[in-house]
């Protein structure tokens, strides 16, 4: 039997042809023209059940012999010369005789020059008003990707991969391809298959389903579109005028494009103009200027709108050309991130909301990083700083800082730590626009509160994160305003964070290099922790590396001493009678003394804050002063 | 544009500017900064006119081309105009030398690292209103000055010369700065607290911003430079001296003696000798009126850096 001689079934390419057919309400009598007909299987179908008169064209001559034995009209024509297959067609179809619909199935990836047969198809179909109906196999089925990923290209008789194939087609080229022909799409019903011709060998860790390693590709290859499944793109399409700009080989894409370093995303509501316009004027002043400004403004009244357009052509020239203003309504904290990145053109997107400062170096570090670390999520490191509201004489309202920079954010990105909570400020990370525009990573529009947090854990174990040590923004907390952190209630904070890890448990989770050692060292601790009175005192063996080693013990040990060195301070300790006397008023228990070595990071860092912030430190900091002022 | 509305029109502006090896790049981006400032504030019928004058103390004249770049038909800027000191004189002195020929009715004192924020020369001429502002200050980012300020009034110990606007009529009669006795730093202060003694006001102006490029060290921490640390404890000495302040002259010695610390002994060693050849400043405010010394600074702080 021919491999090409395939049976009709509702289910494969003849029925879909034949449903599409449908949809165009075909007159009883009209001619159908199947391109490309092979042995026709379809013959019966539109004959019986649409009363077309089917003729097929082709050069397969046992087909066409088939088809004559079945009774009907067939015509040996070659597509690869288009000229003369219009010539013979035009001689043979009689003068009034109207073409109700063409198809070409399976057969435009055997043509080296596709819109040439495709322009004849057109010509022919805008004279009677007709429809195309294409076939093409998808290259981009997740079998052929996965295979070809881990070195196998595997061609075969017929199929996805038939090895007489002269074309291979995305979605997006058959779309370039068609409307370069002047044919527009009107209906689809593709083939699905989710175990293709391709799918072997099935014990291949790529292509099992019950594989980590296949559960990992298949969902990501599942978010970037909805072709991974797709065997053919059964497509039916009307003729139109040819596009403007006809491509003569679709879809040839240029290798680097050009585009800015980076786009700075900054979502404003237009309630803080005073801080957009710092915001502004430390993007303006830095050192490095490869980026382009994307402020998305969410919700903008006009008056608003009009305040930050203001505040954009107020900007020097050279800044305000890079400079524009997206807007966007409802939605979510996440709509105006995502409107952000679908704007975005540099090659990493950062974002900036409207009352963020950072220093003059961010992008430049941001550059330095991505020079050597391309592709990776980029983190500098951010402090935190309290700030309040004033509204002075004679003045708009203006911020103020109130307290000292602090060092809450770790130096190094650390993933485990970073699925426990945020470590990271939005603006202390670079995004490769890739993840957006390729990847199709979204912030996730279900999520009210912490949207940041759950775009970077699941992009980070990704990408990787590239660190530098500079200090390049700062993270401004308001006294006295309005931020997600106080509008929104701890059960809806808890309800999104369980969302979240539910969400990136469903697949298997890559970890950094090191992670093994990590996790060991992790458990290891754990059991020890668990451990009674007696086990804790276990000292683990002398050949075993102790639970410290690893990239966080350097941020646990600067913890270490940074509680020990507050709470041995000379002014914690002159205090101390003082915390007691109001502990005792208050009827509050004193504090015990905590056994440094069992805290975790984020207990370490709870205690220095509570310290740091607390009345009798704040009261004894003249006391710290003098002699930090000439320390140098 | 109703935030133009309270300011008053000030006349003409000149800003002055002291280099020293800068980077050219920086100096056109700040150059690009102020010519925009200065468009708004002609738009917004504050001045008149605005111009700009670099002196450079650099060891070569090469910035002149990135200055004179910018001296072009069509600029906010009336004129930018570049001079060559041929000599390292301090930003003191530096802007002493340029304020010698000073005719127009406003100066502004800015460093040329400094990027304004589009709307802060109208900002600042907004504190003129009051007939009492002598020296009005904006606001530096990233990094803001912890010195305390009036929340209403604005008003403050003292203003850095980074972005400060001042009467050209009130820092002539006041002599300009006092270089003799300030090389790089503490200038800013003396003048400011001269400037109080005059009975004008120093008014720190939130709502102007500047972009002042300065970096925090690991774990946010702020890290003097050398230069910085020299100069600024050689400038504490001689202002706690000038500001008749023999015991906190005292203490700063004593603590510099027992650091050990080089470059503070240094300064020390510096202050004795000025002592010894009789080269201190001559003293002032010997009531303590306007002098502020609070733990290591010179205005009470909101926080410590």
């Amino acid at each position: 039997m021919d491999q090409y001689d395939n049976a009709y079934a509702e289910d494969n390419v003849y029925g879909h042809v034949a449903d599409l057919v449908a949809r165009f309400g075909p007159q009883p009598g009209s001619i159908f023209l199947d391109f490309g007909c092979g042995y026709g299987r379809l013959a019966e179908v539109l004959r019986d059940r649409y009363q077309l008169h089917y003729i097929g064209l082709d050069i397969n001559e046992p087909g066409l012999l088939s088809l004559k034995e079945r009774g009907f009209d067939t015509m040996f024509v070659d597509l690869r010369d288009p000229d003369a297959a219009l010539s013979l067609i035009d001689q043979y179809l009689p003068q009034a005789s109207r073409v109700g619909a063409l198809c070409i199935i399976d057969t435009l990836e055997h043509i080296a020059e596709p819109m040439k047969a495709l322009l004849m198809l057109r010509n022919i179909a805008q004279r009677h008003g007709a429809p195309l109906i294409i076939s093409v196999p998808n290259v981009t089925h997740r079998d052929i990707g996965f295979k070809l990923a881990m070195g196998m290209f595997d061609y075969t008789e017929s199929g996805l991969l038939d090895y007489t194939h002269l074309q291979y087609f995305t979605e997006q080229r058959v779309t370039e391809m068609m409307v370069s022909s002047g044919w527009y799409e009107v209906h689809k019903k593709d083939v699905l298959l989710s175990k293709s011709d391709q799918y072997f060998p099935r014990e291949h860790a790529i292509l099992s389903e019950n594989a980590p390693l296949h559960q990992l590709v298949a969902r990501l290859r599942s978010q970037v579109d909805h072709t991974a499944q797709i065997n053919q793109f059964v497509r039916a399409f009307l003729p139109g005028p040819q596009a403007a700009t006809t491509l003569q080989v679709p879809l040839l894409r240029e290798r680097e494009p050009e585009r800015p370093f980076l786009t700075v995303v900054t979502r404003t509501q237009g309630r803080r103009i005073a801080t957009l316009r710092e915001t502004l004027l430390c993007l303006s002043a830095q050192t490095c200027q490869d980026f382009e400004v994307c402020i998305i403004g969410h919700d903008l009244d006009l008056e608003s709108q009009l305040v930050v357009e203001r505040l954009i052509a107020d900007l020097h020239g050279s800044m305000r050309d890079r400079v524009r203003l997206v807007r966007v309504y409802n939605g979510s904290r996440a709509t105006p991130l995502n409107a952000g990145f679908e704007n975005a053109r540099g090659h990493y997107v950062a974002v900036l909301d409207d009352d963020d400062l950072v220093f003059g170096n961010w992008v430049e570090t941001f550059r330095e990083l991505a020079e050597t670390h391309a592709g990776q999520l980029l983190r500098l490191v951010a402090v935190a700083q309290h700030w309040d509201k004033v509204t002075p004489a004679h003045s708009m309202v203006a911020s103020r800082a109130t307290g000292p920079m602090q060092a809450l954010y770790p130096e190094d990105f650390d993933l485990v730590a970073h699925i426990v909570e945020n470590r990271s400020p939005l603006h202390s990370l670079a995004f490769p626009r890739s993840v957006f525009s390729d990847l199709k990573f979204r912030f996730d529009d279900h999520l009210t509160t912490a949207e940041d947090w759950d775009f970077i854990i699941r992009v980070a174990p990704l990408t990787g994160v590239a660190t530098s040590k500079n200090v390049g923004c700062i993270y401004r907390l308001w006294k006295t305003e309005e931020t997600s952190s106080t509008v929104h209630n701890e059960l809806e904070w808890r309800a999104n964070y369980f969302y979240t890890l539910r969400k990136i448990d469903k697949t298997p989770l890559l970890m950094p290099p090191g992670s093994v050692m990590r996790i060991r060292n992790m458990y290891e601790e754990l059991k020890r922790l668990q451990a009674d009175g007696a086990a804790l005192s276990h000292q683990p063996q002398a050949w075993l590396p102790g639970p410290d080693s690893g990239p966080d013990s350097e941020y646990m040990e600067a913890l270490r001493h940074r509680y020990h060195e507050l709470v041995h301070s000379t002014s914690w300790k002159l205090t101390g009678p003082l915390r007691s006397f109001v502990c005792f008023i208050k009827r509050r228990r004193r504090a015990k003394e905590e056994k440094i070595w069992l805290l975790s990071i984020s207990d370490l860092e709870y205690l220095i804050r509570s310290i740091e912030s607390s009345s009798s430190w704040r009261k004894t900091r003249w006391l710290r002063e003098l002699s930090r002022v000439f320390r140098g | 544009m109703a935030e133009l509305s309270t300011a008053p029109f000030l006349g003409t502006l000149r800003v002055h500017s002291v280099l020293y090896g800068n980077e050219p790049s920086r100096i056109d981006q700040a150059i690009a900064h102020l010519e925009r400032a200065a468009d708004i504030a002609i738009a917004g019928g504050v001045f008149s006119e605005i111009s700009l004058v670099y002196g450079d103390c650099s060891p070569t004249s090469e910035l002149e081309p990135a200055v004179v770049a910018y001296a072009r038909p069509g600029s906010a800027l009336h004129g930018v105009e570049y001079r060559y000191f041929d000599a390292n004189l301090g930003s003191a002195q530096g802007h002493n030398r340029l304020l010698e020929d000073l005719v127009d009715d406003y100066v502004l004192i800015m460093n040329p690292d400094i990027m304004m924020a589009p709307n802060a020369l109208v900002e600042l001429a907004k504190s003129f209103v009051d007939a009492r502002a002598g020296m009005v200050e904006a606001k530096q980012l990233p990094i803001e000055h912890p010195k305390e300020y009036d929340l209403v009034s604005g008003e403050t110990s003292w203003a850095a010369t980074a972005c400060t606007m001042i009467p050209t009529s009130l820092i002539r009669e006041l002599g300009g700065f006092d270089h003799e006795t300030f090389f790089l730093y503490c200038d800013d202060v003396d003048f400011s607290w001269r400037v109080r003694l005059a009975g004008k006001k120093v008014i720190y102006r939130p709502s102007a911003a500047a972009f002042h490029d300065k970096r925090l060290g690991a774990k946010g921490k702020w890290v003097a430079g050398a230069a910085e640390k020299y100069y600024s404890a050689e400038a504490a000495l001689m202002l706690a001296y000038k500001y008749h302040r023999e015991d906190i002259v005292a203490d700063v010695l004593k603590y510099f003696r027992i650091t050990n610390d080089e470059t503070l002994l240094a300064a020390a060693k510096q202050f004795e000798t000025r002592r010894e050849t009789g080269k201190l400043p001559m003293q002032i405010d010997p009531s303590h009126k306007v002098a502020v010394f609070q733990d290591g600074a010179y205005a009470p702080h909101r926080f410590v850096m």
